[in-house]
């Protein structure tokens, strides 16, 4: 009867620990996302506010707007990007944060999963921790809930390594997921194109064709489904732009229909032993396939000058020291600079772990076939990392590979045949090292695991405060034009402002009169708006302490 | 069990929605900032105006000094040294109140380029205009019409940005630093 009872308190013990991982693992990460992202307050959307750090530079142009985005359905046919200023546009200024930030964290649950489906001999509770680091590092938690694009791209990233760790047959459906994350950001197109050659590898037969063929298809119909809708708003139908570039209405058609019978055809062919190059399956080939893969991408990125314009390929030494630093003190003068300057330990975990499971695939060929797609996961993860640094040197572009931190350090963690205790002991150091910065600093909801830069407090003090939103009228339009100056919103904290973030005629947004906040060391292209029936009133250049605003009362010409 | 357990995760599911509404009035109401009466925004104009007026006869340019309010556009955000000129035309601004500018001398820092030891500047008033090849640290002073609201005008040929040019990591382009500002008024 004793033992009856002992054995009831131990079950019992079982499932609320069972309970409790669940709620941690499954229902709080996006509850604590929703949550965080209506704490940081209204106008924290991520290229809005940056008033720490990154002042300006990361938003040299083209930042998503509060208000003003929902204009961009007329030039721009991003669906996800019309989906995301429809959401925001609404009055609630709490319920797009709020989804986004759950959306955002439900990538816990899915990493989760996935360290779970492959290295099923690590703890759940370590398992678990390890799955909050992918929110929780500095880089990627000050993205959770404010921005639109990187998590986004991150959580279909995540459910194609998933896929492709639990499923070698199903290509296909990993070739589609993969093409949903360029399609959201495309940016992400870097760690795609990394992520899609590892799969390609890593499957065999007939798989690694339907992984291309899936992620090509989800690419094509998703930019020609948006496509469309902007032709038909422009009513012609001779050509059409996909992807920036102008097709005929024919070529179009033939490409859908060869891609429609391209996936017709996969979808009757799910084996995996029909391979004319078997050779591929060894895992010191496969693991000089990728690498090389990823050093020739790189090659061909910073050679060809087709990276994203805004940023440059930073020299060997800098990109070394980007890719190891993890944080310092100096004066942030440029981008890069600015970027070393928080304290940020995922990318050298990341590096670390790839390049493990690199050297483990290259010294050891015994590998079961889920341990090797396990070891090229967390290639590919760090390696995407290593591409998006040496080809821009901005690692905001690299945050959807961050964010998949745990499952390279699971899977590296997971394959090793060593000791329990001794995993155990390596998942939680290693947890430990990305979670410990987040604790390391009194601000970290306005940016997380930035160390504090002396003189840099607020960007504004109360009196400079009130006195910028003094000269904004209320229920106005102010429009925002030249690095830094978007942090102009939040610094004001005015939400019956409309803020706009491209320069507009009076008719196109309705107002006979607006205010202008520019960079004054930049006013080469305010002509924008004197040519767009803008006339300037009155102008002032605001010399605050830590940041100069131009301003400009306009009215609009006759 | 089970149906207990369904019954918690609606009351959370209901919680986290009142939560967030809660949250959202709380931050809201911190966050966010009335809109300016307009009577505010005339006596921040009067203010605007005040920041213009020159307190003594010299004015350095340096962050958190009056002279900084001086620095029109053309310029970037100063520093303790100064403010970089980061286009080719830039303006200073200043009221001299009640008395009678006469001249403004300006102590400017030619950043050269391209291996010339020197750079071309041009320094404008209303009623004059000096060109100077400037090396290093250098006065140049203009004449003034007498006006006490005088806008002086700098040239010179802005380089592309270290960064542009692969010489350092600084993003703004330059081609002169102004330190100070000196004025001579009418005397009575």
């Amino acid at each position: 009867m004793k033992h009856l009872r002992e054995m009831t308190k131990s079950q019992e013990r079982h499932v609320f620990l069972d309970v409790l991982r669940r709620w941690l693992v499954w229902y709080i990460p996006p509850v604590f996302g929703a949550f965080l992202s209506v704490l940081v307050g209204p106008l924290s959307g991520f290229d809005l506010v940056n008033l720490r750090w990154m002042a300006g530079w990361v938003m040299i142009s083209g930042a998503d707007g509060l208000y003003g985005s929902v204009a961009s359905l007329l030039t721009r046919s991003w669906l996800h990007d019309a989906a995301i200023a429809l959401l925001l546009e609404q009055r609630l200024w709490w319920l797009g944060p709020a989804i986004l930030g759950a959306v955002h964290g439900s990538i816990v649950p899915i990493i989760y999963r996935t360290i779970r489906l492959s290295a099923s001999q690590l703890s759940k509770t370590g398992t678990a921790v390890l799955a909050w680091t992918s929110i929780l590092s500095p880089l990627v938690l000050m993205h959770v809930g404010r921005e639109t694009g990187h998590l986004f791209a991150a959580l279909f990233l995540g459910l194609s390594v998933r896929l492709f760790l639990k499923n070698e047959k199903a290509g296909l459906g990993i070739g589609l997921l993969l093409g949903f994350a360029p399609l959201l950001k495309v940016s992400a197109l870097l760690p795609a194109l990394v992520f899609g050659m590892a799969f390609a590898i890593g499957l065999k037969g007939v798989q690694r064709v339907r992984v291309l063929i899936g992620a090509i298809g989800v690419l094509w119909f998703g930019s020609l489904l948006q496509s469309l809708l902007f032709a038909a708003k422009s009513a012609t139908w001779s050509q059409i732009w996909v992807w920036g570039h102008l097709f005929s209405t024919f070529r179009v058609g033939i490409i859908s229909l060869g891609l429609l019978i391209a996936i017709r055809w996969c979808i009757g062919r799910s084996g995996t032993d029909r391979s004319n190059m078997q050779w591929l399956n060894s895992s010191r080939i496969s693991t000089t396939f990728l690498v090389s893969g990823i050093a020739i991408l790189t090659w061909y990125i910073r050679e060809s000058d087709s990276a994203d314009p805004r940023f440059r390929p930073p020299p060997l030494g800098h990109l070394i020291r980007q890719l190891l630093m993890s944080g310092n003190s100096r004066a942030p003068i440029s981008l890069s600079d600015w970027e070393v300057l928080y304290l940020d330990n995922s990318r050298i975990v990341l590096v670390a772990f790839s390049a493990v499971a690199g050297i483990m695939m290259l010294i050891h060929s015994q590998w079961t076939s889920v341990e090797r797609r396990m070891l090229l996961a967390s290639l590919a993860i760090g390696g995407s990392v290593i591409l998006v640094q040496a080809s821009m040197g901005y690692v905001r572009y690299a945050s959807p590979s961050i964010a998949l931190l745990p499952i390279a350090v699971g899977c590296v963690i997971g394959v090793n045949r060593g000791k329990r205790l001794w995993r155990e002991v390596m998942l939680f150091s290693v947890s430990a090292i990305v979670l410990l910065p987040v604790f390391d600093t009194g601000t970290w909801f306005r940016a997380p695991g930035l160390r504090s830069y002396e003189g840099f407090g607020t960007l504004l003090d109360e009196e400079e405060a009130r006195l910028l939103s003094n000269l904004l009228p209320a229920d106005s339009m102010v429009f925002l034009w030249g690095s830094g100056t978007t942090s102009a919103a939040p610094v004001t904290g005015r939400t019956d402002i409309q803020w706009q973030l491209s320069p507009k005629r009076p008719g196109q947004v309705g107002r006979d009169f607006a205010t202008l906040i520019y960079n004054p060391g930049e006013t080469v292209e305010l002509d924008k708006f004197s040519t767009r029936g803008w006339n300037f009133e009155i102008c002032q250049v605001l010399r605050f302490k830590n940041i100069s605003y131009g301003w400009c009362a306009m009215s609009a010409g006759p | 069990m089970s149906r207990s357990y369904k019954t918690m995760k609606v009351h959370v599911g209901v919680g986290f929605f009142l939560g967030l509404v809660l949250l959202n009035l709380l931050v809201g109401v911190r966050a966010g900032r009335d809109a300016p009466d307009p009577l505010d925004t005339e006596s921040t104009m009067l203010q605007l105006h005040q920041k213009l007026k020159i307190d003594e006869l010299s004015a350095p340019f340096s962050i958190g000094s009056p002279g900084a309010w001086f620095l029109q556009t053309g310029f970037h955000h100063p520093d303790s040294q100064g403010a970089l000129m980061g286009e080719d035309f830039a303006v200073l601004r200043f009221d001299a109140d009640d008395s009678e500018p006469v001249s403004a001398t300006v102590l400017l820092s030619a950043i050269p380029f391209d291996g010339s030891p020197a750079i071309r500047v041009a320094l404008e008033s209303s009623i004059d205009e000096v060109t100077l090849e400037v090396a290093g640290l250098e006065l140049m002073t203009v004449a003034l019409d007498g006006e006490p609201v005088q806008e002086i005008f700098l040239r010179c040929k802005v380089p592309p940005s270290p960064f542009a040019l692969d010489q350092g990591p600084d993003l703004r382009a330059s081609c002169l630093r102004v330190l100070e500002m000196f004025i001579s008024v009418e005397s009575s």
